[in-house]
């Protein structure tokens, strides 16, 4: 699991280079969400695009990443792949997050 | 002595397996597991089931790694995938702790306001079978998952 990390002028993109978030890579990807977003400020973008697969623990580490923010911040997310999709909307956590088509076009539309 | 051998046949209630595999349980082996799942699914003309299967699965399968062996370092888990009339049929065997019955009888629908970091598995399963089967036999569960093709 590797979270490559790009300063944009409208949020700091996470991106996540792996193919899954699942049991064996959510606590990793929990702590490495937290020690990121410690070192930042404002609105982190999620870019899932890599992601082709999220099981429910990957999902339970995606709400933990948000609920480990400090206020002020806030995470959103980009680029859902279809079976991660899936699973935000049968969990209805699509509802909580702002989710973007790309990370590319959040960048474009600013605070939108 | 005189030692009578009973032949055991192939039950025919079974169809011939898309996919029988054992593997150790764990987290690690998940992807592994799935991989040749979805991999045999497609190869017998079933790729459409693929994002249902490969969500279930994965779930079921994590159950059995985190709640089936949570005291020893390696238990196994079977896998056998069939079709049965319009269903594709999952069977995930593992010889570990039965799964209380508080979890079987079914839960209610995760609030996404609470942001809950877990619990989100079995709701998944119940959400995208057409239904499911629980067996215990002597040290040994068997989850049956029919799923809507």
């Amino acid at each position: 699991m590797e979270l490559i990390v790009t300063p944009t002028p409208t949020a700091t993109v996470i991106r996540v280079n792996a193919s899954r978030i699942d049991a064996s890579t959510a606590l990793q990807f929990k702590e490495e969400m937290r020690s990121l977003t410690a070192a930042a400020e404002g609105r982190f973008m999620l870019d899932l695009q890599q992601v082709d697969f999220i099981d429910s623990s990957g999902l339970g580490a995606v709400v933990a990443s948000m609920k480990q923010l400090r206020p002020g911040q806030v995470l959103e997310l980009a680029a859902l792949q279809p079976v991660v999709a899936k699973v935000f909307r049968l969990t209805r956590m699509d509802t909580i997050f702002t989710i973007h088509d790309t990370a590319d076009q959040v960048s474009d539309t600013g605070q939108g | 002595m005189t030692r009578r051998i009973r032949l055991v046949t192939p039950g025919r209630a079974d169809p011939a397996p898309i996919a029988e595999l054992c593997l150790p349980a764990m987290d690690r082996t998940t992807p592994v597991i799935l991989s040749r799942v979805l991999g045999a699914l497609r190869r017998s003309g079933y790729g459409q089931m693929c994002d249902t299967v490969q969500i279930v699965l994965a779930e079921a399968l994590n159950n059995v790694a985190e709640h089936a062996y949570p005291a020893v370092a390696l238990g196994a888990v079977a896998v056998r995938v069939d079709t049965q009339a319009a269903h594709l049929r999952i069977r995930i065997t593992d010889w570990g702790l039965p799964v209380p019955p508080a979890t079987l009888a079914g839960c209610s629908a995760p609030d996404p306001l609470e942001l809950a970091e877990g619990g989100y598995g079995w709701f998944l399963i119940r959400s995208l079978v057409a239904d499911l089967a629980y067996g215990r036999q002597v040290c040994r569960n068997d989850l049956i998952l029919r799923l809507d093709m």
